[in-house]
């Protein structure tokens, strides 16, 4: 999946999900129970759902559908939090609303429910770090970038979503309010639209290193590097899998992320590993597009540049 | 005073004079004043050198083995320093040679040893470097020269340590390329110092390297300085300038111009002249595209986005055929384009490039198809563009498996012009397109459907889906109901009590809200009281409890209903009480603008009980929370207080304006007090204030206490609140009663009553009409005018349409004057009229000042309590 896509899917899932999560919170927590718990199983519906739809996108960036495992722990967890996050977001977002009727505190309640989606989606790489005693930082960082995108647009998402309320709410003003349909459902979708964007967009913005494979399987895609260590070859476990190439061991190379940058090592494979052409014999620094070719597979590195100091 | 140890800085006693730890001489004192000089102390027996030479004591041993350096560092390694030591009696001084001996320095052993020697007669090493600077003058790049400098022992003992360069590339040591030098020495050694021209980098300012010293005997720096002025360039508009800055500021001046210094290389070149790291690393563009490559490198200007015209060629041909093919580098972007190709086949030949522009075509030839019949070759040709863009592009090469056709001559003789058509051979594969847009684009537009489709719904809905009988279009989206099911900090208990909004226009004092036509939109002003017994109670509130929350009512045969239901019991009384509450529609509006609420007393008890319901209305329209009341029958409106004391005086409605403007009223809200059929009518009403517990407490009445007031409320003022709070608004209430009566075990009773829009049909401003009442064949109902500011004797006739009669009051009234003191401009009459048959009956009152007003009222059967 190349990273336009994976924006693109993380927008139209969020809106999906976040429509599914007002049908359900439509039909679960119509009338019944306080205004706080209504809030908190509306917020925990939208956050579950938006969560399973962003990640599974983005689980579907880091993995091949091979690993189905891995892709159901990461959806799984993504799951858990993003529906604690909507729960916690509808219920304090309510509480204070209820206190004060400002709107302010709508976007508030949207925004710790972004917020905490958006921190939803690095959860099991954390878990998967301490498991492995490995660097957590790589994880943080996306943690942070996902809390980030899910902030601004838990902010952006409840603005034009009480934008859109008010004007569907306007144009059937001579009906009663409780009524409609579409000035929730549309505030709702534009909601889930604009977290959804906002997190694919701060992923993919605020990366620092990555790889598109330009020929081999599925050309096109493009996986952010945010492990310590990311494994390439064709066995099912390989972070970057290039599946069907017999040219390619199956554990044949490694990026790994040092402190001056990212090297690429060859795993003593026979055929080997070639940088921009040449076979490389011991572990070599990458630079901003180079490419590397495994079997007849070819990937090119991407390297966002830090500015110095 | 305590005396500090200069060798071994321990403390000594004020009266020593050697140290009483290693012997030295402490400050202050002379030698042989002490009591002991340890070095001087006879050996009992010499150590005698292979040599011959005798040492008696320490100092002389210290001094024979510095002089016999390397004699004495034979002798440490065989063990006879040990040895002796040991046979001194001098234990650590054996254990010191052991472990000097094991040193893996022969020489750092010994100087560690002598070290520990109890003597003073070898100074430590002590560094000295010179020169401690160079200056060279001018170097020319690629000069070497040779330096030398000298490392000084100015101490007995010995002296190491390192010499390095590190960050000066251009100096190295000794005779090698080595920036680092070990050094040892107990006197002086030189170090040759090499200037290396291969490095030297021409510079406006002189360079400048350091030299560091570092050793056991201190630190030293030699600062070695060069000039190496840079070669201006030499020729053509980039001539003169001295550096890459200049050159490229030559170069964005005349681009045309210095396009050629860049093709040819002179840039390249000069560069080199200078010691300089040219920038570009990909082989020299030619034309505007080299100084656009050289801007590029040097990070002056981003490079342009490409794209490469194929992704994949294919090529067919015959062993020995030459076969060609061009495929092209552009950009959208105003810039020119540079590109390069490298293959990693012998049989595929990248040729140069052709820049123009925008555009860079790159020829890439099959020399000679190769003679591998059938088979398929593979190969890759690697394109790099502007900014290091790198394209990688699988080249196939198809052989025939038959021999070579007959060539035509011009093949045999190879040359270019003759090569078979290129095109056909050079199948281009376009690139292949992503998986379809419209499967990623599916899920939108399902969404954007979805939305739509709501939209739709919402659009088409109606309210008066919910309520058909008579399917009369709604004029109006009616009112909503709200109730107070769930606890608060106001009010902690579900009262179910209930408030009123009107859909079709806003709170004036907050436009997010629907107008309210009760004080709080879920009636928490509001209460129900019942009177069993003697005993009063708060519908709702306990004692008591729910037997039925908030039960959707079912829906009508003909129609879906609107409401909910609610049930009560006094457990301890047996008397329960369903409050039943919907929206329902209003016969001369056609609007759900009315609400119906009912009250269902039941005594389940085995005994009789005495029961009556009391209802308080907080009324409010808009922002106006003290609105005046017309009431038919009264000659003036009611803006302050009035008691219904029994039935017969009990109106069929009364109605308030939220203005007092004819011909524009605003919200005007109607509250039906007789509604016929089984409903029991109201015993006694009042209008008043609302019973605000700020209020004062009344000789002979009860004590107001807000929602909280009991049975009896007392009838104020409607202004009285500003008695008590200068400033407050007025504030009014309508309370209604059905009173205590004996109810036998079984018995039921049901009274209710209707509150919601009304309507005023009023023009000019002049004249308005309103009617209220039964409007079922057979009912009476009453129409009121209301005349603004009358004038003296002015009268107004009632025209009656056939169907109706008039049943009490003359077709043709006197205006009532308005009273001296009231706050409002109209003056009502009234009529009480009967129907005799269904239909639309058009009522006409017109005034002797020519003012004419007419309602059309609508008389049909009521299918709800009937």
């Amino acid at each position: 999946m190349s990273f336009r896509l994976f924006v693109y899917y993380c927008a139209f899932c969020g809106a999906w999900a976040a429509l599914m999560g007002w049908i359900f919170g439509r039909l679960i927590a119509s009338d019944s129970g306080s205004d706080i718990a209504n809030a908190g199983v509306k917020g925990m519906l939208l956050g579950l759902l938006l969560a399973l739809g962003l990640g599974a996108v983005d689980a579907l960036l880091n993995h091949p559908i091979q690993q189905l495992g891995r892709i159901a722990a990461r959806v799984g967890l993504s799951v858990v939090v993003g529906g604690f996050g909507g729960l916690i977001g509808g219920v304090v977002g309510q509480v204070f609303y209820g206190l004060t009727e400002w709107n302010a505190f709508l976007v508030f309640g949207w925004t710790i429910t972004g917020l905490l989606i958006g921190a939803s989606l690095g959860v099991y790489d954390i878990l998967a770090r301490i498991l492995q005693s490995e660097d957590l930082s790589g994880a943080l960082k996306k943690i942070l970038h996902g809390a980030v995108g899910g902030t601004v647009g838990g902010v952006l998402g409840g603005i034009v979503s009480l934008l859109l309320k008010g004007v569907f709410g306007g144009l059937f003003s001579d009906k009663p309010v409780e009524l409609l349909w579409s000035p929730s459902a549309t505030g709702f979708v534009a909601l889930g639209l604009c977290i959804g964007l906002l997190i694919g967009l701060a992923q993919v913005i605020l990366k620092e290193a990555w790889v598109r494979v330009e020929q081999g399987f599925r050309a096109g895609r493009q996986l952010i590097l945010s492990k310590p260590s990311v494994t390439i070859g064709r066995a099912e476990s390989c972070d970057i899998g290039l599946f069907g190439d017999s040219g390619v061991e199956k554990l044949h190379a490694r990026i790994v992320q040092q402190p001056d940058g990212y090297y690429l090592t060859d795993d003593n494979t026979p055929g080997g590993t070639f940088l921009n052409g040449e076979r490389i014999r011991q572990p070599t620094l990458l630079h901003n597009g180079d490419l590397i070719k495994l079997g007849s597979s070819v990937l090119r590195f991407g390297e966002r540049r830090k500015k110095a100091g | 005073m305590v005396q500090t140890c200069s060798r071994c800085s321990r403390a000594n006693p004020p009266e020593a004079s050697y140290c009483w730890f290693d012997g030295a001489l402490l400050a202050g004192h002379v030698a042989g004043d002490g009591v002991i000089r340890s070095g001087k102390q006879p050996f009992p027996s010499p150590f005698v050198f292979p040599s011959g030479q005798q040492c008696q004591n320490f100092d002389q041993l210290a001094l024979a083995l510095h002089a016999n350096w390397a004699e004495a560092t034979e002798l440490l390694k065989k063990g006879f320093l040990e040895a002796f030591l040991g046979g001194l009696g001098r234990a650590d001084l054996a254990q010191a040679a052991k472990e000097a001996a094991r040193f893996p320095d022969p020489d750092r052993g010994l100087d560690q040893l002598l070290g520990r020697l109890p003597t003073d007669v070898l100074e430590p090493a002590r560094l000295k470097v010179e020169p401690q600077e160079f200056n060279l003058g001018q170097v020319r790049i690629a000069e070497n020269r040779t330096l030398h400098f000298t490392i000084n022992n100015e101490g007995k003992r010995l002296l190491y340590g390192t010499v390095t360069c590190e960050n000066s590339p251009w100096l190295a040591l000794g005779d090698g390329e080595t920036q680092e030098k070990v050094f040892e020495t107990t006197d002086t050694i030189p170090v040759p110092l090499r200037i290396r021209g291969k490095y030297l980098r021409a510079s406006s300012r002189p360079i400048e390297g350091r030299l560091t010293i570092e050793s056991n005997g201190g630190t030293a720096t030699i600062v070695v300085r060069a000039e190496v002025p840079a070669k201006p360039f030499p020729d053509g508009v980039l001539a003169g300038a001295r550096s890459p800055r200049q050159l490229a500021e030559k170069a964005r001046a005349f681009p045309k111009e210095a396009a050629v210094f860049f093709e040819n290389g002179a840039v390249e070149r000069w560069y080199k002249d200078n010691g300089w790291v040219y920038p570009v690393r990909t082989p020299s563009a030619s034309g505007l595209a080299a100084v656009q490559q050289f801007f590029e490198a040097l990070g002056l200007v981003k490079p342009p986005k490409v794209d490469i015209d194929v992704k994949v060629i294919n090529f067919i041909g015959n062993a020995g055929d030459q076969l060609e093919y061009t495929l092209k580098v552009e950009t959208p972007e105003k810039r020119p384009v540079y590109a390069h190709a490298v293959s990693d086949c012998e049989w595929l030949k990248p040729e140069k490039p052709q820049l123009a522009g925008r555009v860079a075509t790159i020829p890439v030839r099959v020399p000679a198809v190769p003679s591998r019949y059938g088979e398929t070759l593979r190969g890759k040709l690697t394109v790099v563009a502007n900014g290091n863009q790198r394209f990688v592009v699988p080249v196939a090469l198809s052989i025939s498996e038959t021999g070579r056709p007959p060539a035509p001559a011009v093949g045999r003789s190879g040359s270019l012009a003759a090569i078979r058509p290129q095109t056909p051979w050079a199948q281009r594969i376009p690139l292949p397109k992503d998986l379809g847009t419209w499967v990623h684009a599916t899920p939108v537009a399902l969404l954007l459907l979805v939305l739509l489709a709501f939209l739709l719904r919402d659009a088409l809905f109606s309210p008066e889906d919910y309520v058909l009988p008579g399917g009369g279009a709604m004029s109006n989206p009616g009112i909503a109901i709200h109730f107070h099911d769930r606890g608060d900090p106001h009010v902690k208990f579900d009262t179910m009590t209930f408030g009123l909004e009107a859909l079709g226009e806003r709170d004036p004092t907050d436009p997010r809200r629907f107008k309210r036509l009760t004080y709080d939109a879920r009636g928490r002003s509001n209460n129900t009281v019942l009177k069993i017994d003697g005993q009063e109670f708060i519908f709702g509130r306990p004692p008591g409890r729910w037997l039925i929350q908030k039960e959707p009512l079912p829906p009508a045969p003909t129609h879906r209903r609107d409401g909910y239901r609610s049930v009560w019991s006094y457990d301890a009384q047996k008397i329960v009480v369903s409050q039943i509450v919907e929206r329902v529609l209003n016969e001369q509006t056609q609007s759900l603008d009315t609400c119906l609420a009912r009250y269902l007393i039941e005594n389940k008890d085995s005994q009789p009980h005495i029961v009556g319901l009391r209802f308080l209305l907080d009324t409010y329209i808009g922002a106006n929370d003290g609105v005046p009341f017309t009431i038919p029958g009264q000659s003036n409106l009611c803006s302050t207080s009035h008691d219904f004391k029994n039935p017969e005086e009990v109106p069929d409605f009364i109605q308030a304006l939220e203005f007092d403007n004819l011909e524009r009223p605003g919200t005007v809200a109607h509250l039906q007090l007789r509604l016929g059929g089984r409903l029991e009518p109201p015993s006694r009403v009042t209008l008043g204030a609302w019973p605000n517990d700020k209020l004062p407490e009344m000789a002979n009445a009860a004590k107001p206490r807000g929602q909280n007031t009991l049975w009896e409320v007392p009838v104020l003022d409607i202004r009285a609140i500003q008695n008590v709070r200068a400033g407050e608004p007025a504030d009014s209430a309508v309370v209604i009663y059905w009173a205590e009566r004996s109810m036998n075990p079984g018995e039921a009773r049901e009274m209710g009553f209707k509150y919601g829009l009304g309507n005023l049909a009023g023009s000019g401003g002049k004249l308005g009409l309103t009617a209220g009442g039964s409007f079922a064949p057979g009912g009476v109902f009453t129409l009121t005018a209301l005349v603004r500011e009358p004038n003296a004797g002015e009268t107004v006739t009632l025209t009656v349409p056939e169907g109706l009669q008039l049943v009490k009051g003359e077709a043709t009234q006197k205006v009532p004057a308005l009273p001296e003191v009231t706050n409002s401009r109209n003056s009502p009459v009234t009529w009480r009229l009967k129907s005799s048959k269904q239909g639309k009956f058009v009522v006409r009152v017109q005034s002797s000042t020519g003012a004419t007003q007419s309602l059309t009222v609508t008389i049909r059967t009521s299918r709800i309590f009937d």
